[in-house]
């Protein structure tokens, strides 16, 4: 037996379960489709991976914050080395901002897998020393926390790591991650399992020694229940035997138990939240330090909640940090700004701290929380208002919500569609479920009519969202375009794509987009003009690639993509040879790159003829303006996904 | 030192056949035997000892590069193939001494795909990829091009039309893009043709399996060997409605005569012991 093998069998060996154990089952899929609506094609106990190993090679185990993602790896790992596989451990916890910027400079998936297995492997070891282990050993690479990066480089790590179980003989890979849908490069090769909250019966075969369990149980309301077959928060109550009612409020009774007094915990939180600066979970200490104080830091080393690795730290449970920065946002409406969420979210990669916030939320501070996050990311207000989170919210706040992505059910690109629909599934209210029934955006505009409410501005709302299909639009109509309240003025840019609008109105359109100072409304414009196929909108889109802010590049983007699905022939050749032409300058905005790449797996059904064959000048001029090898890949890989969904 | 039998996720297979269109594969499948189909996968089997299969083959399901590249990526993570042998057509170079149902072995592929657009010049870039196997052309392919008599009893096709000469085999230089080239008069095929000077033969796929089994070679004990066998079934230097009519009516005879090459070729491995994991001594 090599040094190597024997020491990585023997870490997995060492792994001590934490107790109580429980017993986890997971329930599986072929599509990321299955995990989002609850559809599992069979579900298993926690251990049995190994026959879905073999035959596709690839396994993503995914699960909410404090669902046992890790424990569960670790524990496959030992199962692993005790059926004699080979298990290789990675971590991506301790993740940091300098792992970021060499990761860019990566080359190859081969150079990738090397530096998530000399960075973060429980063993020092490259992909030629797996490889050189015997032929007959079988190796399992097991990553742990995708969710701990951002979805750039996590979408980048799972095509790596599945380019490298392609062709390394008799390898596996496993990987944990949060509830996300990411772009895979070959999704038919994965499995995908969703950890299962943990059944009635493993609750109650814990509790007994707090009292008479099934009363307890009976006695408990369902935040609690819900609570309780969370595995992490499981186990804190059987260590202290209380439960709050909340996520947010457990760990707020953690760090009043373990580690602060009120002062010393706001002073904490501040300092957790400003640690995230750098969008990783390692953090200095130092700086930490400063902002907490040394007694409050050392009260958290001293009691392993911060872990301590040098100059650097973490958190032994990424929920606790997300925990203290949620807590520091709560309190400070001035920080509910696109910036702080996209800090705290690690740019919309994880979304457990906008939950946490939310849940440390007064009622009358809610509907001004959830519109701060509309104006920053749809998909940010969505998941705060997922797993009965709703119930914070005004009813009109949560339908306007509701709404939207019930609309979004119907975009045209096929990535926005699938997300709105996965939202909803997560969401989970009575209304979401009706929306989820309506098979046409007028039966959705049905739903929203009839909900009832007194509050002036939601009935304003209500009119403008629920204003029929196909109609003639006012100028008034035009003008809430630029509303400065953000949810009349996007609602007023989607009911517009569903109405006409005359050559003159489409021209104030265009003139809005050119001119306005605020970035907003221009991307506004933007996303109103992808309704309306003209060479004129065509011309003005293509100008506004050029606009100083990202946001309406995106749009354009975006709404150019539209027009061409939507016209097809001759127009969207005009579109894609424009942007043909504007490839040498567009090729290293990532935004414009990322969306575009999005934008063109359209919904099937809709596709004009010969879809893949009109865009196809556009993306070979893209990939021959880009310099960078993984940039170039992934321009091959949109190649793959046109050709394999519209033929050629 | 003894073979080392290398599988994949669904078993070994000693050679795989990859084929693209519809038609091509139906032949293929007639021809081979390929009867059975593998549960839950694209991949047929005319028979099976446990996980070891003799002979697998499969359908990409789509022209191009890119589509050839995955059907073979995923063929070698099944099966980790000893060989795998691409059969279908190609568009043949009337001017360069090829005639339609005449057979193709690609001996180099040209991708025709990656170029630089640089003050009014057009300057070729490279992709890496692998070359097909010189051993079995040195072994097999020089000699059925010597004696086509030994394949030609395998077309199992009527030739389109009565007159004019037998199928012959061609070794020769093969460009592989994703464009199809249906006119002659058309700048970017001209441009194309006249590039590739010395290409008989001009297709669709062949660099996406070159490339798959570039990127399989990971693992010092794994050598897959290669073949495209193309049979012409149109002239690239024909033009576009003309073009479009020698497909209509030569692509049968030609899939035919592409598949007898390889019919025989197989024939000649199953039998042989001589292969890339033939083991059984050293160079010393």
């Amino acid at each position: 037996m090599t040094v190597t093998k024997h020491r990585l069998l023997r870490k997995a060996a060492f792994f001590k379960e934490p107790k109580p154990t429980f017993d986890l089952r997971l329930g599986w899929s072929r599509k990321y489709d299955g995990i989002f609506n609850d559809q599992f094609e069979e579900s298993t106990g926690g251990l049995e991976i190994f026959t879905k190993l073999s035959r596709n090679g690839r396994v993503l185990i995914l699960g909410p914050g404090g669902g046992a993602k890790t424990v569960l790896l670790k524990r496959l790992a030992k199962h692993s080395a005790r059926r004699g596989y080979i298990p290789v451990q990675v971590s991506l916890k301790k993740w940091t901002a300098k792992d970021y910027d060499e990761w860019k400079y990566l080359a190859n998936y081969s150079q990738c897998v090397d530096f998530l297995l000399l960075r973060f492997a429980n063993v020092e070891i490259t992909s030629a020393d797996l490889d050189s282990l015997e032929v007959s050993s079988t190796k399992v690479m097991f990553v742990d926390g995708l969710n701990e990066v951002n979805s750039l480089v996590a979408g980048q790590i799972l095509n790596s790591l599945d380019e490298f179980v392609r062709f390394s003989i008799r390898t596996w890979v496993v990987v944990s991650d949060r509830l996300a849908r990411r772009e895979l490069k070959r999704p038919e090769r994965w499995k995908f399992a969703l950890i299962l909250p943990l059944v009635e019966r493993e609750v109650l075969k814990h509790i007994p020694k707090y009292g008479k369990a099934r009363e307890f149980w009976n006695a408990a309301s369902s935040a609690t229940r819900t609570l309780l077959r969370t595995p992490y928060f499981l186990d804190s109550f059987l260590r202290h035997g209380a439960v709050q009612a909340t996520k947010a409020a457990e760990l707020k009774d953690f760090f009043e138990r373990h580690a602060a007094n009120p002062s010393d915990l706001k002073r904490i939180a501040r300092a957790a939240f400003e640690v995230y600066e750098a969008g990783t979970r390692t953090f200095p200490i130092d700086k930490f330090r400063s902002i907490a104080g040394t007694s409050a830091t050392q009260a958290l080393i001293s009691a392993r909640v911060v872990i301590r690795a040098n100059t650097t730290a973490y958190f032994d449970h990424h929920l606790k940090h997300d925990f203290l920065a949620a807590m520091h946002v709560a309190s400070n409406p001035k920080l509910w700004t696109p910036a702080t969420f996209n800090r705290i979210t690690f740019r919309g990669s994880s979304f457990d701290t906008v939950v946490f916030a939310m849940e440390q939320l007064t009622s009358n501070q809610t509907d001004r929380f959830i519109r701060s996050l509309y104006d920053w990311n749809i998909y940010g207000a969505g998941y705060a208002l997922s797993d009965g989170r709703h119930e914070n919210v005004s009813l009109e706040m949560s339908t306007v919500i509701h709404a939207m992505f019930a609309e979004r059910r119907w975009d045209l690109i096929a990535a926005s569609a699938k997300a709105a629909s996965d939202v909803l599934h997560q969401i989970m209210t009575p209304l979401s479920k009706k929306l989820l029934t309506a098979k046409a955006l007028n039966q959705v505009l049905k739903i929203i009519k009839i909900q009832k409410s007194q509050i002036e501005w939601f009935l304003s709302w209500q009119a403008l969202f629920t204003a029929p299909l196909d109609s003639s639009t006012t100028d008034s109509d035009l003008r809430l375009l630029t509303e400065i309240d953000s949810v009349m003025g996007w609602t007023s840019a989607n009911v517009l794509r569903r109405k006409n609008l005359s050559e003159r109105q489409q021209k104030l359109v265009r003139s809005l987009m050119r001119s306005n100072q605020q970035a907003v409304i221009r991307w506004r414009a933007a996303h109103v003009l992808g309704r309306f196929a003209s060479v004129a909108n065509i011309e003005s889109l293509g100008k506004a690639l050029a606009d100083g802010s990202s946001e309406v590049q995106y749009g354009a983007t975006r709404s150019l993509i539209e027009l061409a699905a939507r016209s097809g022939g001759e127009l969207a050749r005009n579109v894609f040879t424009r942007l043909a032409k504007a490839a040498t300058k567009l090729a290293n905005q990532s935004n414009v790159v990322n969306e575009f790449q999005r934008a063109l797996i359209i919904d099937r059904q809709r596709a004009p003829q010969g879809w893949t064959r009109l865009a196809l000048p556009a993306v070979a001029a893209f990939q021959q303006a880009t310099a960078e090898r993984t940039s170039r890949e992934e321009w091959d890989r949109t190649m793959e996904r046109l050709v394999s969904t519209y033929g050629y | 030192m003894s073979a080392i039998k290398i599988s994949g996720r669904l078993g070994k297979a000693r050679i795989a056949l990859i084929t693209v269109t519809v038609e091509e594969f139906d032949i293929v499948r007639s021809a081979f035997d390929l009867k059975k189909n593998l549960s839950e996968t694209p991949y047929y089997f005319s028979s099976k000892k446990g996980k070891s299969f003799g002979l697998v083959g499969c359908r990409a399901p789509g022209q191009t590069n890119v589509i050839s590249e995955q059907v073979a990526g995923a063929f070698v993570e099944d099966f980790r193939p000893d060989y795998l042998i691409l059969i279908g057509t190609a568009g043949g170079c009337k001017g360069r001494n090829v005639k339609l149902g005449d057979v193709v072995v690609a001996d180099y592929i040209d991708f025709s795909g990656y170029w630089k657009f640089k003050k009014g010049l057009v300057l070729p870039r490279k992709n890496p990829h692998d070359h097909p196997s010189h051993f079995l052309h040195r072994s097999h392919i020089e000699n059925l091009r010597v004696e086509p008599k030994q394949w030609r009893t395998h077309v199992k096709t009527r030739r389109p039309k009565k007159k004019g000469t037998p199928p012959v085999l061609h070794i020769g230089n093969l460009v592989s893009g994703d464009l199809l080239l249906g006119d002659a008069g058309n700048p970017t095929q001209k441009f194309l043709v006249d590039h590739f000077d010395k290409a008989i033969a001009f297709e669709m796929e062949a660099f996406g399996v070159a490339r798959a089994i570039f990127e399989s070679r990971s693992f010092v004990r794994y050598n897959p060997l290669f073949l495209i066998v193309r049979g012409i079934s149109d002239f690239v230097d024909a033009g576009a409605a003309k073009n479009a009519e020698m497909r209509k009516e030569w692509t049968k005879y030609a899939v035919s005569t592409a598949t007898a090459v390889a019919y025989e070729l197989v024939k000649r491995l199953k039998r042989s012991k001589m292969g890339p994991h033939s083991g059984g001594g050293s160079t010393k």
